[in-house]
């Protein structure tokens, strides 16, 4: 593997984990105001 | 003293007050998130220049030391704002902490996931049990407990008493700064955050200082969020009891 390959594992991980989080919370939101 | 300190915190932190305060700041908070997060991809993976020591690899930093930043900067919140539960007995001060701590536990995830990433290409290991990788890992079992604790529970008690793992915590906290300064580790010192002038060239800080700016103001956005559902999960929860 080259550098490449690590700094878009890093990068990936990173923006999966705060989209996920971003998804989980709005539709938390969601949910409890309805 | 306390008392007319708690009445004055009671006036300013009324649910009500909490709540306008969140969705006033929402829309500001998430525009700053995307264009910062955005931007500070973009110039840190295109514009800044490769490292002379590492090349391209320290890139990663930029992911890195954000989420790293703000996995203790969350946690001393979440900490400070237990501690001015534990003094005025205001409840919205533990559903604040209760609010921001997934947000910080997601951090410490990112951190540990990128210095992993990192540290292979550059030690030639994913892990190693070094003093500030291992205070890391017990900041991420902080959260979990602390998660775990305070899981669909919005009684006050409840609330306080998984707040004590975050108060007692936080002397993992300077554990996690000082451990690189404290003992031999593979993890290198401080650049920026340490009593001299920062040791980073400013074309690479400033894609640094964007990409903090975006995982804060992410914090904040997402924070504020999960706390409005958390005020409105609560009112719930006494209208089916009444």
């Amino acid at each position: 593997m080259n550098a490449c390959h690590y700094i878009w594992g890093a990068y990936g991980a990173t923006f999966l984990i705060l989209v996920a989080m971003a998804i989980v919370t709005y539709r938390k939101c969601r949910n409890s105001s309805q | 003293m306390f008392s007319s300190l708690n009445t004055h915190l009671a006036k300013i932190f009324k649910t009500r007050n909490v709540l306008g305060f969140c969705k006033k700041i929402l829309p500001l908070a998430g525009g700053i998130t995307f264009i910062s997060l955005l931007t500070g991809s973009m110039w840190g993976l295109l514009y800044a220049p490769a490292d002379y020591q590492q090349g391209e690899i320290f890139r990663i930093m930029y992911v890195h030391v954000p989420a790293s930043w703000w996995a203790l900067g969350i946690y001393l919140l979440a900490a400070g704002f237990s501690t001015l539960g534990f003094i005025s007995r205001i409840p919205i001060f533990f559903l604040t902490a209760k609010a921001f701590a997934p947000i910080g536990a997601g951090f410490t995830v990112i951190s540990l996931i990128t210095g992993s990433i990192w540290g292979k290409p550059t030690w030639g290991t994913w892990w190693v049990w070094d003093a500030r990788l291992t205070s890391m890992l017990i900041l991420l079992f902080l959260y979990i407990g602390y998660l775990n604790l305070s899981y669909r529970t919005y009684n006050e008690r409840a609330l306080s008493t998984a707040s004590i793992v975050l108060v007692i915590g936080s002397i993992n906290i300077p554990i996690i700064k000082w451990s690189v300064d404290w003992w031999y580790t593979l993890h290198q010192p401080a650049s920026l955050m340490r009593f001299a002038r920062p040791a980073i060239h400013s074309s690479m800080l400033w894609p640094l200082l964007i990409m903090a700016l975006g995982f804060g103001a992410y914090a904040l956005t997402f924070g504020c969020l999960n706390l409005k559902s958390l005020i409105q999960e609560r009112q719930q929860q006494r209208d089916n009891a009444e």
